[in-house]
C-alpha cells in the first residue's frame, strides 16, 4: 500500500472530506480513492474517531428501551400541566440545605399553610392525597363510572378533562 | 423545531419564565425518562418511579434550583434521592414494610459517590442517544444507514459503498460529518 505519485496528502484528504458534500457527482479524488488502497487506509484512519467516540458508539449500538406506560402517561401529564407544588423538604438539593432537613426533620417555613393536596394521577388511575405529616398518606382507587367518587364524596371537578383538582 | 440552547443552564434559566412552554417541553423530554429510569431501579413499581419523576420535575419547575449554590446536576440528583428516600420512609410509616432492615438502612444513606457516578453515567448515555436522535431527524435514511454501518458497526468503507451504491468518498464524508455533528450536539448539552 505504498503511496502513488498522484496520491493526495493526508491534509488534502481532510479538506476533501470536509468539503465533500454527499450527493455530488464523483470528482477526481473520489475516483482515485475507489482504486487506491493506500488512500483508503488514510481516509479510514482520518474518520476512525477519537477515544471519546468509542463510548458513544457503544451506547448507540444498544437497542432503545421503550418507556413503560406509567412513565409515558406521567410525562404527558407534566407536559400538559406544568405545576409548582408546595416546596417539600426533599427539594433541598445542596448539602447546607440538606442539613436543615436532617437536623430539623420537617422543614418548618413560615409560608406553609395547613392543606391537603389532592391530585389525580393518570398513570395510576387513582387519586393521591399528599400531606403525610398531618394526615398520613392514602391512595384511593377510582371507580370509573361517570363522575368520579372519592371516599364517598363526589368530586365533580375531577373529570378526565380537568384531570387535576 | 427549536434549536437546543447553548447550555442546559440556559434551559434551566428559561424554565423560570412560565410563558416559555417550549423550554418546559424540552426539559421534560430530555430529563423525564432519565429521572424515571434512575428512580425505577430503586423503587418497586413503575408507578412509584413515575410519581417521583413528577415530583422532581415539579421541584425544577418551581424554580427551586439556585445556580450560585452549586451545579444543577448535583442539585437534581440530591433532590431525586431525597424523593426516593421519602417514598421508602412513607412506606415504613404506613407499616407496609415494617421491620425490613434493608429499607431502614436505605433511609439512613446519604447521596453517595456511587449514586452520583451512576447518575452521571446515565445522563451521559441518555445525552448520547438524544444527540444522535436529533442528528438522525435531520438527515436522510441512507446517510444514517451509512453512518450506522461504518461508525457503529465498523464495516469497511468500500463494502458499505458497494452495498448502498454510494461513492467511497461520500461514505467517509458522511461518517466523518455525522460523528462530528453528534459530538457537537452532545457538547451543546454540556451543563454547568
Amino acid at each position: 500500500m505504498d503511496p502513488q505519485q498522484d496520491c493526495p496528502s493526508k491534509a488534502d484528504w481532510l479538506q476533501i472530506l470536509k468539503a465533500c458534500l454527499p450527493g455530488l457527482s464523483p470528482c477526481d479524488s473520489a475516483q482515485h480513492l475507489d482504486s487506491c488502497c493506500h488512500c483508503q487506509a488514510v481516509v479510514e484512519e482520518l474518520t476512525e474517531g477519537s477515544r471519546t467516540w468509542l463510548p458513544i458508539a457503544a451506547e448507540l449500538r444498544q437497542p432503545v428501551s421503550h418507556l413503560p406506560r406509567a412513565c409515558r402517561r406521567a410525562l404527558e401529564e407534566v407536559q400538559e400541566h406544568p405545576f409548582s407544588a408546595t416546596p417539600q423538604p426533599s427539594d433541598a438539593g445542596f448539602p447546607h440545605e440538606c442539613a436543615a432537613r436532617e437536623v430539623g426533620g420537617d422543614l418548618k417555613g413560615p409560608n406553609m399553610t395547613p392543606c391537603i393536596h389532592i391530585e389525580r394521577m393518570l398513570h395510576r388511575s387513582s387519586i393521591a392525597v399528599a400531606g403525610e405529616s398531618a394526615a398520613g398518606y392514602a391512595l384511593v382507587k377510582l371507580i370509573p363510572s361517570g363522575l368520579f367518587t372519592c371516599c364517598g364524596v363526589r368530586t365533580g371537578r375531577c373529570t378526565p378533562a380537568s384531570r387535576r383538582t | 423545531m427549536p434549536e437546543w440552547p447553548a447550555t442546559r443552564v440556559t434551559l434551566i434559566d428559561r424554565l423560570r419564565d412560565p410563558q416559555d412552554r417550549e423550554a418546559w417541553t424540552e426539559f421534560v423530554a430530555l430529563y423525564g425518562p432519565l429521572i424515571f429510569e434512575f428512580a425505577r431501579r430503586r423503587l418497586p413499581q413503575d408507578e412509584d418511579a413515575a410519581d417521583v419523576m413528577q415530583e422532581v420535575l415539579s421541584a425544577v419547575m418551581g424554580g427551586r434550583y439556585q445556580r450560585p449554590r452549586g451545579r444543577f446536576q448535583k442539585w437534581v440528583v440530591t433532590v431525586l434521592l431525597n424523593k426516593i428516600r421519602d417514598f421508602h420512609s412513607a412506606r415504613v410509616r404506613r407499616c407496609e414494610v415494617a421491620g425490613d432492615a434493608r429499607v431502614t438502612d436505605l433511609l439512613q444513606e446519604k447521596p453517595s459517590r456511587s449514586d452520583e457516578e451512576e447518575w452521571d453515567q446515565d445522563r451521559q448515555r441518555h445525552l448520547f442517544r438524544a444527540a444522535s436522535e436529533r442528528v438522525r431527524a435531520r438527515i436522510t435514511t441512507i446517510h444514517w444507514d451509512v453512518f450506522v454501518r461504518t461508525a457503529l458497526h465498523n464495516q469497511p468503507g468500500p463494502e458499505v459503498a458497494r452495498s448502498l451504491g454510494v461513492s467511497l468518498t461520500n461514505v467517509y464524508a458522511i461518517k466523518s460529518r455525522l460523528m462530528k455533528e453528534i459530538k457537537e450536539e452532545i457538547h451543546q448539552f454540556g451543563e454547568d
